[in-house]
């Protein structure tokens, strides 16, 4: 896989590389990307981009396939167009990766409790957006998710509330548990139980706008870690989203910063707990 | 007396003095209104879109009325007078006009109340629209095919209003009726995951099968899935489209009214035939 010159590579499930970045766009060029459920395909023409893209229907997908010179764009049903008129001769296009614009609501498949006055290290991950801009001045020219989530509504009314994501987790307490995929990031949830009475975990509200996102050297995304306390009284507390990253994640590089930089409000407000 | 003395007195007559003076009082308040009513619309630049365009109509015809009050008193017009006549003037209007006033009495209500405010979609009768405008007599709506309806606002207060887009979520119930021969569990599985698998149905509030009662013909079902009050249409078509496909799939008949005719005894017509003799 080569980023910048346009050399391509498809890659073996299971293993990842970095699909974000900058790749050149010659003219009468066709570039094709495979990133989870999400197929691209990326055409230079005479003073236009033609942008057509596929979304696969399993969410899960571990499919991935980056910057790969192709004939022609697919003939496939379920793919739409776009064209963006652009000047230049050559244009480069910047692909990256940003977390959901709404928070995301993190069901646990199956009843998980957090035991008294003990903490538990959780790993969740939702699915990424993807930017694409194009040119010297990076235009914008769209962003989507690789998966969009179902709509969700938190709040403890229909009057209430706040529309959200919906996600559901197997809440995997190791990050060798969860399985590689290119379209999702990482975020360590570490929850800590100071009652004197079990914590029953029904849902989560991540703050994902509030978050940035991160690729670690073994070219997963990550974003900073969050935690959430209970304390003794038996009150949730606010979230906090600590500004050192996790240990797996410690040598990444920032990709994007977050879409809502206001965290002050963020953090008296998005993330809780529903305890039953 | 020459032309130009006639002219002169013309000009320098008391009456047509206080006219012109009149005149200019009731321009500059008609510009200063003008000005109050956009400065007021700044000031209520946070508001809603039915107080800034109350606030600018008052700032309006406030600065305007106390123009043409002073614009009377250039012409020589006593206002206690005028005041007196107007109460007089009131009731006969009073007479004249019930049933502008009655609208307009109804229009304070709803300004004070607020069921709903501009840009709601609104359900008053048998019309469903957009509120373009609540003003003191009507208010008035576009239909969903673009049609534009003035409702007075006495009709309003009257009427039951149904507000469709006050609360940000809302519950679209589908109704249908499936076959007797139907098995209920493997209905339910399937509307659970067409909505599942529908981005814009929501996984909570979570969706509600009811059995509603055996119909004549049909086990009558209602499907409640939430969404956001914007998607309301573009699900409910998406679902219907998709609950039908899917039981076509499993072979679930979806409700249609069925009549079995058994005809007993039946015995074949009697036939005569006439001859005509020649």
């Amino acid at each position: 896989m080569k980023t910048a010159s346009g050399q391509s590579i498809t890659l073996e499930p299971g293993t990842l590389e970095p699909w974000w970045g900058t790749f050149e766009l010659p003219l009468g060029a066709v570039r094709y990307f495979r990133i989870g459920p999400w197929a691209l395909w990326v055409e230079r023409r005479a003073r236009e981009i033609r942008v057509s893209q596929k979304q696969h229907s399993d969410p899960l997908d571990t499919s991935l396939t980056v910057s790969q010179i192709v004939d022609n764009v697919a003939d496939e049903p379920g793919i739409t167009s776009e064209r963006y008129a652009i000047e230049g001769r050559s244009v480069p296009i910047q692909i990256e990766p940003a977390l959901a614009d709404r928070p995301v609501v993190v069901r646990t498949d199956e009843p998980f409790h957090v035991l008294a006055d003990d903490e538990a290290t959780l790993y969740l991950t939702t699915p990424v957006w993807i930017r694409v801009s194009a040119g010297e001045q990076k235009k914008h020219l769209f962003e989507r998710p690789c998966y969009r989530p179902s709509d969700t509504w938190f709040g403890r009314t229909t009057r209430e509330g706040e529309l959200c994501y919906a996600g559901v987790t197997t809440a995997r307490l190791t990050l060798d548990e969860l399985t590689l995929r290119p379209g999702r990031a990482v975020t360590q949830v570490r929850i800590v139980n100071q009652a004197r009475t079990p914590l029953d975990l029904d849902r989560l509200n991540l703050p994902t706008p509030a978050l940035s996102v991160f690729a670690a050297a073994d070219h997963r995304l990550w974003t900073e870690p969050v935690q959430i306390t209970r304390d003794s009284a038996g009150a949730v507390q606010g979230v906090t989203i600590q500004k050192q990253l996790s240990q797996q994640a410690r040598d990444a590089v920032r990709l994007t910063d977050p879409r809502n930089q206001d965290q002050d409000n963020l953090f008296s407000r998005a993330f809780k707990a529903l305890l039953g | 007396m020459n032309l130009w003395a006639a002219l002169e007195q013309a000009l320098t007559t008391p009456k047509l003095v206080d006219g012109v003076r009149a005149g200019a009082v009731l321009l500059i308040s008609l510009v200063l209104a003008k000005l109050l009513a956009g400065m007021t619309a700044g000031m209520l630049a946070r508001a809603s879109a039915q107080h800034q365009m109350l606030g600018r109509r008052v700032a309006f015809y406030s600065a305007l009325g106390l123009g043409v009050m002073g614009a009377l008193s250039e012409l020589g017009f006593h206002l206690s007078t005028l005041l007196g006549a107007a109460g007089i003037v009131s009731v006969a209007l009073g007479f004249a006009a019930q049933t502008s006033a009655s609208n307009f009495i109804a229009g304070l209500f709803l300004i004070g109340e607020q069921p709903f405010v501009i840009g709601d979609i609104v359900r008053i009768g048998a019309t469903t629209g957009e509120v373009l405008s609540i003003d003191l007599i009507s208010i008035k709506l576009r239909t969903y095919d673009n049609l534009f309806v003035r409702v007075p606002n006495e009709t309003v207060v009257k009427s039951e209003v149904v507000n469709l887009t006050h609360f940000p979520i809302r519950r679209l119930d589908l109704v249908f009726g499936v076959g007797y021969k139907a098995d209920l569990q493997k209905v339910r599985e399937l509307l659970f995951e067409a909505a599942h698998q529908h981005p814009l149905a929501f996984e909570d509030p979570k969706p509600q099968l009811l059995v509603q009662g055996f119909g004549d013909f049909a086990i009558n079902l209602l499907f409640g899935v939430w969404t956001a009050k914007g998607n309301y249409f573009e699900l409910k078509t998406a679902l219907y489209e998709s609950i039908k496909l899917a039981f076509e799939r499993e072979g679930i008949e979806l409700c249609a009214v069925q009549r079995s005719i058994e005809i007993a005894n039946l015995k074949p017509p009697a036939v005569t035939t006439f001859r005509r003799d020649a």
